[in-house]
């Protein structure tokens, strides 16, 4: 049976994945662009700049995680959903909310961040440590709200 | 351990004898060689005249191109059965000379230079009549020689093609000019018709700057054939062929010359060799007689190297010193087997200067488990070890790649250790085995695991953050440590103690909270806490002059709290990295177990999503458990203590790139 809470929880997953796969998509583009432009002079650097592109991609992958548990723990993937209530719908939302947003923006930043990453390494080789340091911040808070999605999933009693 | 001992070595010889040391000191590896710098300020010494004109040197870019070059001919099979033949040869050095003597590559270096200079003929000759090739292809219904397109005194042909929509007008202001003019429309396409004008010599100008008006596309008459362009087109095609036929003929000629000259990869090498062994003349000094190479040795190589050398001959003195403070001294790491893949991650940072600790040792423990609490899946922990123990044993790796898969080796086995503890085995896959050998799962999930972070996630996200509290403790000891070896006790006490008495407190104070029978320490929690916020007051703004600022200096300085309270933070990601992996098994298996329903492709189809899934799992989130763990290292735990910076040693020894040399007396 479809009830009010499982389109409230639908919407919850579409959020999580669709924001943060959007950011993802965005921060991988902007990246590779910049990759694309060093491997015209240095083709043999192709591995560590496909390594710094792939940094952004971890937004959509975390929006993914969440929005597959959502449609596990609801049963919906399964082709029996659990008649959620309204309460419960909105709290998946919310739960939702996190990683989505924040996918979204991290995801499009730390594509910047990367492609200036790949910038130095096409200049400085050895400075690949502190590159991958410097894109790692910003992938922080990704990680961060992905805890919070799950942390907030979590707690709600299905 | 950690930092090697570093010695500077001067060698000093006969002039005659500098080309047999400086070869010993190549094939003994062991040996930085620097710049000769005189203590004396009134020097006698006299820079070393490089001489570049040595034949095998100059040969050096020949067999490289010898090399590219045939390397375009090598069928991609023969390419890794070939070269390996050629490259897993294990060589030995005192036979190089003789081999390269025997090996004539100035002759193969005339076929390649040959052959090439054919073959890029050939294609030029190509791409240039297939161009004349698609340009007459659009002229075929044109049924008059090319030749004659040139006109004769008295007329003029003029042949091209006009857009459709000006053609009518075009026709008209043409015909104004006389009668002695003829227009033939031949053909039409889509949006062009193409025309034939004939006209007598007079009217070629001005029916010229008509045409010209209209965007006139005029015939481009290729004059080196004859005949109407059919003629031509059959002529052209019969000349591709031929060039595909000479073609065929160079490559196979070149693949033979490949497989005959395997030994040009030997030559490349030794001539390589000579090289480097040419450059590093450079930077040795010379008197008259004499010839001083220095340089910078590991402590433990210097009896090696003594032994080698004096082997050589006796005529010569070698010199051994401690290093200025002020020289840039270069870094060598040596740590047992478990650490020493760890060192590639200090690497990536920078390796320690050389007055400095190495700090791998002391992260070593911490990113094992680190790793693989980010990983957390036994299955996958068992491939990744498996994989990374393969290529070390069949690939000869060395350096920095070779630690880097030690890296993967040891992060898998840990990964196999905590994915066990977690009952997590390529994600719930256990739960989906047949029922005859279900006990396995009862033993593996139900005796071995001891928490399951998918059902109740707070125990493994203590554990991180514990683990988080744990290394930055670490931190500040060793930072501690380091001050009192400094001789800066003071420093050490003020600025680290106060912190650990501070943390300790409010660490004692959460425990006694959270544990009933230990509620009695809370007082005593309470009054370390007090103490050290009391010191960090008193001792943090040290550095002002005026007394009012060093007050406010003390109190600023607790904002560091806010900045080590985030640390501790930012060891959550373990946790939120280990539980994705997990939840991202449990995903694909819903999947498999999805597809497998489909009558007959199902199964094909839930094998190919266990393994594509369970691989693309594997990769992102082993890739994530490498990146996260390196950064706890770097932003969380070396910002407490570690600088880096140094210089990596490079010692002056054979190279190669293609084959193995063996050196051995």
């Amino acid at each position: 049976m479809i009830t009010q809470g499982i389109v409230i929880a639908f919407l919850g997953s579409a959020i999580a994945i669709g924001l943060s796969c959007s950011g993802s998509g965005m921060g991988v583009g902007i990246a590779g662009a910049a990759g694309v432009g060093v491997m015209i002079e240095e083709p043999e650097k192709f591995g560590l700049v496909l390594f710094l592109q792939a940094f952004p991609g971890t937004q959509g992958i975390y929006g993914l995680l969440v929005g597959f548990w959502v449609l596990m723990k609801t049963g919906i993937l399964g082709g029996s959903p659990i008649p959620l209530s309204l309460d419960q719908g909105c709290q998946i939302f919310f739960s939702c909310i996190p990683v989505g947003v924040v996918g979204f923006f991290s995801g499009w930043y730390q594509g910047k961040t990367a492609a200036a990453a790949i910038g130095l390494i096409a200049r400085n080789p050895g400075g690949v440590g502190k590159a991958i340091v410097m894109v790692t911040m910003v992938e922080t808070y990704a990680v961060f709200s992905l805890l919070a999605s799950l942390l907030l999933f979590n707690a709600i009693t299905l | 351990m950690a930092v090697c001992k570093v010695k500077k070595v001067s060698i000093f010889t006969h002039l005659e004898l500098k080309d047999e040391i400086v070869e010993e000191l190549q094939k003994t590896g062991c040996v930085q060689i620097i710049d000769v710098k005189p203590k004396l300020k009134k020097s006698s010494l006299l820079d070393f005249n490089v001489i570049n004109n040595t034949e095998g040197i100059s040969a050096l870019p020949e067999v490289k191109y010898c090399i590219d070059y045939l390397s375009n001919f090598i069928d991609k099979p023969e390419k890794s059965e070939k070269s390996k033949i050629a490259t897993q040869n294990v060589y030995d050095y005192k036979k190089l000379p003789l081999l390269f003597s025997q090996f004539d590559y100035k002759k193969i270096y005339c076929k390649c230079k040959k052959l090439d200079e054919k073959f890029k003929e050939l294609k030029n000759r190509e791409n240039h009549i297939v161009k004349i090739q698609e340009h007459l292809e659009e002229w075929k219904e044109l049924n008059l020689k090319v030749e004659d397109l040139e006109g004769t005194k008295n007329t003029k042909i003029i042949v091209g093609t006009l857009p459709l929509k000006d053609f009518v007008s075009c026709l008209e202001e043409i015909k104004k000019m006389g009668k002695e003019i003829e227009i033939n429309k031949i053909d039409e396409e889509k949006k062009r018709c193409k025309i034939v004008i004939i006209s007598i010599s007079e009217y070629y100008v001005p029916i010229k700057k008509v045409l010209e008006k209209y965007n006139f596309d005029s015939f481009q008459i290729p004059l080196e054939f004859a005949k109407t362009p059919k003629n031509i087109l059959e002529d052209i095609s019969k000349e591709l062929n031929s060039i595909k036929e000479k073609r065929e003929i160079i490559s196979n000629a070149s693949k033979k010359l490949y497989r005959e000259n395997l030994s040009l990869y030997l030559t490349f090498d030794y001539l390589s060799i000579l090289k480097s062994r040419k450059d590093i003349e450079k930077y040795l000094k010379m008197t008259k007689q004499v010839i001083i190479i220095e340089g910078w040795i590991l402590e433990k190589d210097i009896n090696r190297m003594k032994d080698r050398l004096f082997n050589k001959t006796n005529e010569l003195e070698i010199i051994f010193s401690d290093p200025d403070e002020k020289d840039d001294i270069p870094v060598a790491l040596d740590n047992n087997k478990f650490v020493e893949p760890f060192e590639s991650v200090t690497e990536l940072y920078g390796i320690p200067k050389y007055k400095e600790f190495d700090p791998t040792p002391l992260f070593a423990p911490f990113y094992f488990v680190f790793f693989g609490i980010c990983l957390s899946d036994a299955g996958y922990g068992l491939i990744i070890t498996a994989l990374a123990y393969y290529a070390l044993l069949k690939f000869k790796l060395e350096g920095t790649i070779k630690k880097f898969f030690g890296l993967f080796f040891l992060g898998g086995l840990s990964t196999f250790v905590i994915g066990a503890l977690m009952g997590s085995w390529m994600g719930d896959t256990l739960n989906y085995l047949p029922k005859n050998i279900l006990f396995i799962k009862t033993f593996l999930i139900d005796k071995l695991s001891l928490l399951d972070p998918i059902k109740n996630p707070m125990p493994l996200l203590l554990i991180s953050l514990s683990l988080g509290v744990i290394q930055i403790y670490t931190g500040f000891i060793i930072k501690f440590i380091k001050n009192v070896k400094e001789n800066r006790i003071k420093t050490g006490l003020m600025d680290q103690g106060s912190w650990l008495l501070l943390i300790s407190g409010i660490l004692l104070f959460v425990i006694a909270s959270t544990i009933g029978s230990l509620a009695g320490f809370k007082i005593i929690a309470k009054y370390i806490i007090w103490a050290g916020l009391l010191f960090l007051v008193l001792t943090q703004g040290r550095s002002n002059k005026n007394i009012a600022l060093k007050a406010a200096g003390g109190v600023l300085s607790l904002y560091n709290i806010i900045g080590y309270f985030s640390d501790i933070l930012s060891y959550s990601r373990l946790f939120a990295l280990g539980l994705s992996t997990a939840v991202l098994a449990v995903v694909v298996n819903t999947f498999v177990m999805l597809f497998k329903d489909i009558p007959i492709i199902g199964i094909i189809i839930a094998i190919l999503v266990f393994i594509i899934g369970h691989l693309f799992n594997m990769v992102i989130s082993g890739m994530g458990a490498f990146i996260h763990s390196t950064r706890l290292q770097y932003v969380e735990f070396f910002t407490k203590f570690y600088e880096g910076g140094g210089t990596p040693f490079k010692p002056f020894k054979i190279i190669t790139k293609y084959i193995q040399i063996q050196t051995n007396r």
